[in-house]
């Protein structure tokens, strides 16, 4: 045990206090036969007709998983903005504890997790993402990490959480810490902390080389490609795709860059918003209005957006997440490839920076009013509500600042959230809001 | 005038464009001011929001998601007319010294109006201004000896501190000026820090003789008060109150901002030097250095006698909430100190529920005393 890692004299499992559901869960995760019962149920998916872009995605997590859980590949942690074109060119598979909450969430983990945690001594105020994550993987329902690696930007629990899990399983942690200024200074500093962060990952974890990186970054650029027509097709009116879906495939959106299956996600998502397009099957026929929808959503729950989509006939057009905001990558230089692509997050930097891409996607998509949905916790996009508020109401863009947390469920008044959104949708309509723009 | 947010922006760069600065005191936010920030964010963060006269500037420094925005913040509603930002690494090797380094650089030509690098001249005032520096940061730490050794209260050692800020901030090498203008035409000459310095020594030296004296109570058990940023000093007078002795206070203010001395020895570039000296002095929560700030503390403890630290996380801190469960666990891990974890907001030490927390701390290192001494 290196000097400062945690040693309580007990298993942390213990502290936490592990149910029997989650040990047969955590048992289960690493039998080799669940991990081929899962690929026979998704060719099985596959034959019985279910959508090419929703198999694609299960198989890229699927995949994932078997590499991570089996340990066929070392398995790094990395929190949300970390390119992870780096760990898939180092033939490793990327593991990110915080978007994996959104699936505890989304299958009921989340409970266990968060109470974990807490048990840890974590406080409730910290954001569920990443108290989640800590305690998915204190519990060891998430793999056991052969490193982490953080970016230092954005958002401070991210890379804080995954620090502490560094320690808890006592693993190389590595940090890209990620100048707030656009220069060539902090370009060039940045391009060799990642190189740094490469060979230090090479060096310290057996199996990892970066023979991969230019399949990895071919894999990022093909993918992106057919993002950017997906894109385009979703400035369709009226919307080819449930922005409820949109908001649940952003987690691939944050985990994926470099993984062949992204590439092959991406172009059946495409397609199958020219056929919606195509055959005019659209999932809100008559809508309403359109709204770009920041931060992420209550995976718990699709109440919300049952009443959004279903009731009010209201589309979810576009997500500030699901911005692509990164040139193409060079293989020639993929370091510095990869840090313009970290330095150019919309998020990072000047607020300007963030509202300038929310004035993009109101142009782009058509947009009739934004929900920022405010996740407890997130200092990051919270911090900046005032300024956002004052942005679009200056430029007539009704905003609504929906408090709520996206994973642990004792955070939201989901009633009270309802009213809010039915209360925003009347001002909308009392404005007449779609035709005086 | 100049506002900084952060341990990690030299005051030395200010002092020798001769422009007054003073790191950011408050007592708490304006309720005017309400409304900028999510009352889910840490109060010093929202103590910062308020309206700066025309002519200060504020410093504010990467520290975490909570003060990147408030720098926003304060620019997109114009609460101050210049803003700066200080991109401080979160890291110390080589690179991010020489980027740190760089960027201090910036800074001072951001406050001297300058397109270009500081020249010559402004090199050598800081080298002035760091020796200036040095000394003040001497007088503290002389302050926090008595503390430690228990002839001067922690209350005390803080309102010196708090003074120091205000002399600093009161500094003029310009005759009637208070604007954020440098004054390098100014006559600036090698005494010119003396009287700053003297003014200082002064207070300390009056501060402390007027002191009332310690409780010489042999039954006071000593302890530490760590964390990201104390607020205030109300937690500390409750400490002391309750009848705990605070021997060391691990925090932005004091310690960590006058802790360290900045070595102009190996270096003529004075940049440099600052840069490796701050980054490299007692670790703040926000850089990723806990093995360090364990064995600090667990030092500090040690060299101190402590028998238990407090940990103060101010409400909404995420950097406190991950550090506190660092050190707790890094200092059971080397012994078994026991730590107390209090959150709270300004003023939290006046406030019954701390009192209780405190007192009960107290009660179970007495057990923990009478059970050492009975073995």
């Amino acid at each position: 045990m290196t000097p400062g890692t945690f040693d309580t004299g007990k298993s942390h499992r213990k502290i936490a206090g592990e149910t029997r559901r989650i040990k047969v869960i955590r048992t289960l995760t690493r039998k080799s036969w669940v991990h081929s019962a899962a690929k026979l149920v998704i060719s099985h998916m596959e034959r019985r007709g279910g959508t090419p872009y929703q198999i694609d995605a299960i198989r890229s997590f699927a995949d994932d998983f078997k590499h991570a859980y089996l340990k066929e590949k070392p398995c790094i942690y990395t929190s949300a903005f970390v390119p992870n074109e780096l760990i898939y060119g180092l033939g490793g598979v990327p593991f990110l504890p915080e978007a994996a909450s959104g699936f505890a969430a989304s299958f009921g983990f989340a409970r266990e997790s968060l109470a974990a945690c807490e048990s840890l001594w974590y406080s409730p105020d910290l954001c569920s993402f990443h108290r989640a994550g800590v305690g998915a993987s204190v519990l060891e329902l998430a793999p056991r990490p052969a490193a982490v690696v953080v970016s230092s930007h954005l958002c401070d629990g991210g890379k804080r959480s995954l620090y502490q899990i560094s320690r808890y399983h006592d693993c190389p942690f590595y940090i890209l810490d990620v100048p707030y200024t656009n220069s060539v200074q902090s370009l060039d500093r940045l391009a060799k902390q990642i190189g740094k962060v490469a060979r230090g990952l090479e060096h310290e974890v057996p199996g990892l080389s970066k023979a991969h990186m230019d399949e990895a970054i071919a894999n990022s650029n093909a993918a992106r490609s057919h993002y950017l027509r997906l894109c385009n097709l979703r400035a369709n009116i009226p919307s080819p795709w449930r922005g409820r879906e949109a908001l649940s495939y952003v987690v691939l959106f944050l985990w994926s860059w470099g993984s062949p299956w992204l590439t092959k996600f991406y172009q059946a998502l495409a397609n199958h918003a020219a056929d919606v397009i195509q055959s005019g099957e659209y999932p809100v026929r008559n809508e309403r209005f359109r709204l770009a929808w920041s931060n992420l959503k209550p995976y718990y729950s699709p109440r919300l957006f049952d009443y959004l989509e279903d009731e009010c006939e209201v589309s979810i057009a576009f997500e500030e997440f699901s911005y692509m905001y990164w040139d193409p990558l060079d293989a020639r230089d993929p370091y510095v490839s990869l840090a313009k692509k970290i330095m150019s997050n919309p998020g990072w930097g000047p607020i300007e920076r963030r509202l300038e891409v929310v004035n993009r996607i109101i142009r782009e998509f058509s947009i009739d009013g934004v929900v920022q949905f405010a996740q407890w916790g997130c200092r990051q996009y919270n911090g900046a509500t005032s300024v956002l508020s004052d942005y679009l109401r200056k430029k007539g863009i009704p905003f609504l600042n929906l408090d709520g947390d996206g994973v642990d469920a004792r955070n939201s008044g989901e009633a009270q959230s309802l009213t809010r959104l039915g209360a925003f949708l009347e001002l909308m309509e009392s404005r007449d809001i779609r035709n005086s723009r | 005038m100049i506002h900084l947010a952060c341990s990690y922006i030299p005051y030395e760069i200010p002092l020798a464009a001769g422009i007054p600065a003073a790191r950011g005191v408050f007592e708490g936010p304006l309720p005017s001011m309400e409304g900028y920030l999510p009352r889910d964010f840490c109060a010093y963060a929202r103590a910062f929001i308020r309206k700066y006269k025309d002519d200060d500037v504020v410093a504010i420094a990467e520290s975490c998601d909570a003060m990147r925005r408030v720098y926003d913040v304060l620019r997109y509603w114009n609460l101050a007319h210049t803003v700066y930002f200080v991109d401080v690494p979160r890291t110390h090797d080589p690179d991010a010294i020489s980027f740190y380094a760089h960027e201090l650089e910036s800074l001072a030509s951001r406050l001297l109006r300058s397109e270009s690098s500081p020249c010559q001249e402004f090199s050598e005032k800081l080298m002035l201004a760091i020796n200036c520096m040095n000394q003040i940061r001497k007088e503290l730490s002389n302050v926090f000896r008595l503390v430690s050794e228990r002839q001067l209260s922690a209350v005390k050692g803080i309102e010196i501190a708090v003074n120091v800020n205000q002399i600093l901030a009161g500094f003029r090498s310009a005759q009637d000026s208070s604007e954020a203008v440098p004054c390098l035409t100014q006559d600036f000459g090698p005494g010119v820090f003396d009287a700053l310095i003297e003014r200082i020594k002064a207070m300390v030296s009056q501060t402390v003789s007027e002191s009332a004296p310690l409780s010489q109570d042999r039954g006071r058990i000593p302890v530490g008060v760590s964390g990201t940023c104390l607020l205030d000093s109300s937690l500390i007078e409750c400490v002391e109150n309750v009848g705990l002795d605070v021997v060391f206070i691990d925090s932005c203010l004091p310690s960590r901002t006058f802790d360290f001395v900045v070595d102009t020895s190996a270096t003529s570039l004075p940049f440099r030097a600052l840069a490796e000296a701050y980054l490299n002095k007692a670790p703040c929560p926000r850089m990723f250095q806990g093995t360090e700030r364990i064995q600090h503390l667990h030092k500090l403890a040690l060299d101190h006698g402590a028998e238990g630290l407090i940990y103060f996380a101010p409400k909404f801190c995420d950097q406190a909430y991950y550090d506190f469960i660092e050190i707790k666990h890094g200092l059971k891990a080397k012994g078994s100190l026991p730590v107390l974890l209090l959150e709270g907001q300004y003023g939290s030490g006046k406030t019954g529920q701390v009192l209780t927390r405190v007192e009960a701390f107290r009660e179970m290192l007495e057990g923990a005393q009478i059970l050492k001494a009975g073995k």
